[in-house]
């Protein structure tokens, strides 16, 4: 069962997605600001993060940048799920390191598909890094 | 004779006339005093030379002429005949040379020789023939020697006393210019030097003076001080030279001038382009700040609808599985985010009325305790949902005002739901006070909170529109950073204002002092920060009010 990391300041928001997620049968783990969100993603190594982007602490953005730049989470996929949905938005998340964007409010199918589709090529190419 | 190269031809002429007037002196003394001595040697000198040989042979024929007279010998007599014919040779040479030296001094000096020769003559022959005759010697012929003898001895006299006399003319004849040379020179270079005075003074008159004055000039023209240059109407060298520094100053000023001009100019270009550079940078500064608004709205108005659409979506899924147990618990989430929702909304409006200036006050009678009850009802939920208490004191003469009490609800919700929002478990005690000030009552009301408290430096930014943005990287709280700055407005607009005491980890104290009886004032001049946003906010591209839209 894949693991999905939550990372989300707003109590309501993070009690939606875990919720709904959980539906969908995946297991999930949260955090409520950046610096805890790489403590977990390093220690648990979900299968993917799904992160908010205005967070206390150290932010989305940041807190992104420093899992890429981390080896032993570099490879783990990250949607950013952010409110701030205006363009631009998208090329600044996606030039932190995120794999993906989404934004608030939450469309369930479009976030499922998005999931299922990193969740799928990361395992493609685990098998190849395996066979390799 | 104006020019300097003049003054200066007519100085060097004088100069060399007066130096040739010296020089034409000396030469004609020295040609005069050349000419006395050449006489002298050529003529005086050979003559006397003749006569002296003359007289000579003649007083030897006399003293001869007279043994024979004594002794009557032959021989004697013979000797006699040999000087005269020696001094008859002599006599020839002077009387051809006294022919050529045309001197009637000369011609007396000979003619009387040649009388004295002739009786001498005359006297040998009469003496000769007196031997022939045996006779005694004459007294005659005695007599005559005697007489010859001392005619002899005055020629000889005359001869000394004729050339005396002739060197002493012509000596004086030589020396006369040499002295008048030695006269004349000391009074002629004393000329030249007076003349050396005088044209150096002259030329330090004309040339050094004139000079010195003009290199002042210059030095003033190089300094700038272009009015210090003045014409002449001098013709000389000097007036062309002071013409033309007169002619360079003024072309310096008018190059000067045109230069001035052209610094104005460039100045001026420099102040539009500013100008310009501003206006850009305002116009960028307030597409930025619209772009930040629009985000910053977009955010704000999707976060409760995030919780909304969740928790619709999340109740669907459950009632398909016939899941009941957290439905109320999740319709009342969607009750506070729709709440939320609708206070920024009201939030957007307000501010969008006053931005456009058709904010109206509508001043009617309000109710204090009915307020405090609406307020309090309205901010429960987040009092809840972070562990606090309210306390609520009034004063007993707080009882109603005559005010916009939609307006006064909107400040005092924002006031009390900040409090609630930087507050944990904690307690926030709202107090309402009354007092009178001179002939106004005053409403106070203060929202303490024992929450985290404002950093001093944020405490300018408090009630400026949009101060969340900022922070927009690190936020912990939701909210636009709007509703502050719009309770301060309405408050405003009320007549009074909001204030704040804060301290980081004690809690913070706003509060809002209006006017029990408000005044229907005229909509104030949009203040700055509306007016720096204005433009952003009301570009035509269809996106000026996007966000009442929206609403």
């Amino acid at each position: 069962m894949p693991t999905i990391l939550i990372v989300e300041d707003d109590a309501a928001t993070l009690e939606i997605l875990e919720r709904l997620l959980a539906i969908y049968s995946y297991e999930i783990i949260t955090a409520d600001d950046g610096m805890k969100a790489i403590a977990l993603a390093r220690t648990a190594q979900p299968d993917l993060i799904i992160m908010d982007m205005g967070l206390p602490v150290l932010n989305g953005w940041q807190a992104t940048y420093r899992l890429k730049a981390m080896p032993i989470t570099k490879h783990i996929p990250i949607i950013a799920l952010t409110a701030y949905a205006l363009t631009g938005e998208r090329l600044r998340c996606i030039a932190a390191g995120c794999d993906d964007y989404d934004t608030k409010p939450i469309s369930m199918e479009r976030l499922i598909a998005k999931i299922e589709f990193l969740l799928k090529r990361s395992s493609n190419t685990d098998s190849v890094r395996t066979s390799a | 004779m104006r020019t300097i190269t003049g003054k200066v031809a007519v100085g060097v002429s004088i100069f060399l006339v007066l130096l040739s007037m010296i020089a034409f002196q000396a030469i004609y003394g020295v040609s005069i005093t050349a000419t006395s001595v050449r006489y002298l040697a050529r003529t005086a000198l050979p003559l006397s030379a003749l006569y002296e040989r003359f007289d000579l042979q003649l007083s030897r024929t006399v003293t001869h002429l007279t043994e024979t007279l004594y002794t009557r010998s032959p021989a004697t007599l013979t000797e006699a005949g040999q000087h005269t014919a020696d001094a008859r040779q002599t006599l020839a040479a002077l009387e051809q040379a006294s022919a050529t030296a045309n001197d009637p001094t000369f011609a007396q000096l000979t003619a009387a020789r040649r009388d004295l020769f002739i009786r001498v003559e005359r006297l040998q022959s009469q003496i000769a023939s007196e031997r022939m005759t045996q006779g005694s010697s004459s007294t005659t012929s005695t007599a005559e020697l005697v007489q010859i003898e001392t005619a002899l001895d005055q020629l000889i006299d005359l001869r000394h006393a004729a050339l005396t006399q002739l060197i002493d003319q012509k000596s004086a004849e030589a020396e006369t210019p040499v002295q008048a040379a030695l006269l004349a020179a000391p009074l002629g270079f004393l000329a030249i030097g007076l003349m050396a005075i005088v044209m150096v003074w002259v030329l330090h008159r004309s040339i050094v003076r004139p000079v010195r004055a003009l290199a002042h000039m210059a030095t003033a023209i190089g300094e700038g001080q272009l009015d210090q240059a003045t014409t002449t109407n001098r013709n000389d060298e000097i007036g062309m030279l002071q013409r033309a520094l007169h002619q360079t100053a003024a072309n310096l000023r008018e190059r000067e001038l045109a230069i001035t001009t052209r610094a104005q100019q460039i100045m001026e270009h420099q102040r539009v382009e500013l100008a310009l550079i501003q206006a850009r940078d305002t116009a960028e500064a307030a597409n930025r700040a619209k772009n930040a608004i629009l985000s910053m709205m977009s955010h704000e108005l999707r976060t409760p609808l995030t919780a909304i659409i969740g928790f619709s979506q999340l109740i669907e899924q459950l009632a398909k599985a016939g899941d009941y147990r957290t439905i109320i618990d999740d319709i009342g989430h969607i009750q506070t985010a729709g709440r939320r929702l609708m206070a920024l909304i009201n939030d957007i409006l307000t501010f969008s009325q006053i931005e456009a200036g058709k904010f109206k006050l509508s001043i009617e009678y309000l109710s204090i305790v009915g307020l405090v009850h609406d307020v309090t009802t309205k901010v429960i939920p987040l009092l809840e949902q972070g562990s606090n208490t309210l306390s609520i004191a009034r004063h007993d003469q707080a009882i109603h005002m005559y005010t916009d009490g939609a307006r006064v609800h909107q400040a005092l919700l924002n006031l009390l739901n900040n409090a609630a929002k930087f507050t944990e478990a904690g307690t926030i005690t709202l107090t309402i006070t009354q007092e009178q000030i001179a002939d106004t009552t005053w409403m106070n009301f203060r929202v303490a909170d024992n929450g985290i408290g404002i950093a001093p430096d944020k405490m300018q930014k408090l009630f400026k529109p949009f101060s969340q943005i900022d922070d927009s990287d690190n936020r912990r709280y939701g909210g636009t950073g709007l509703s502050l700055a719009l309770s301060q407005r309405i408050c405003q607009l009320l007549g009074g204002e909001i204030t704040v005491e804060s301290e980081i980890g004690v809690g913070s104290v706003f509060t809002m002092r209006l006017p029990a009886t408000a005044e229907q004032l005229h909509m104030p001049s949009s203040s700055s920060y509306v007016e720096a946003y204005r433009p952003a906010l009301s570009a035509p591209n269809g996106e000026t009010h996007a966000y009442n839209t929206h609403c």
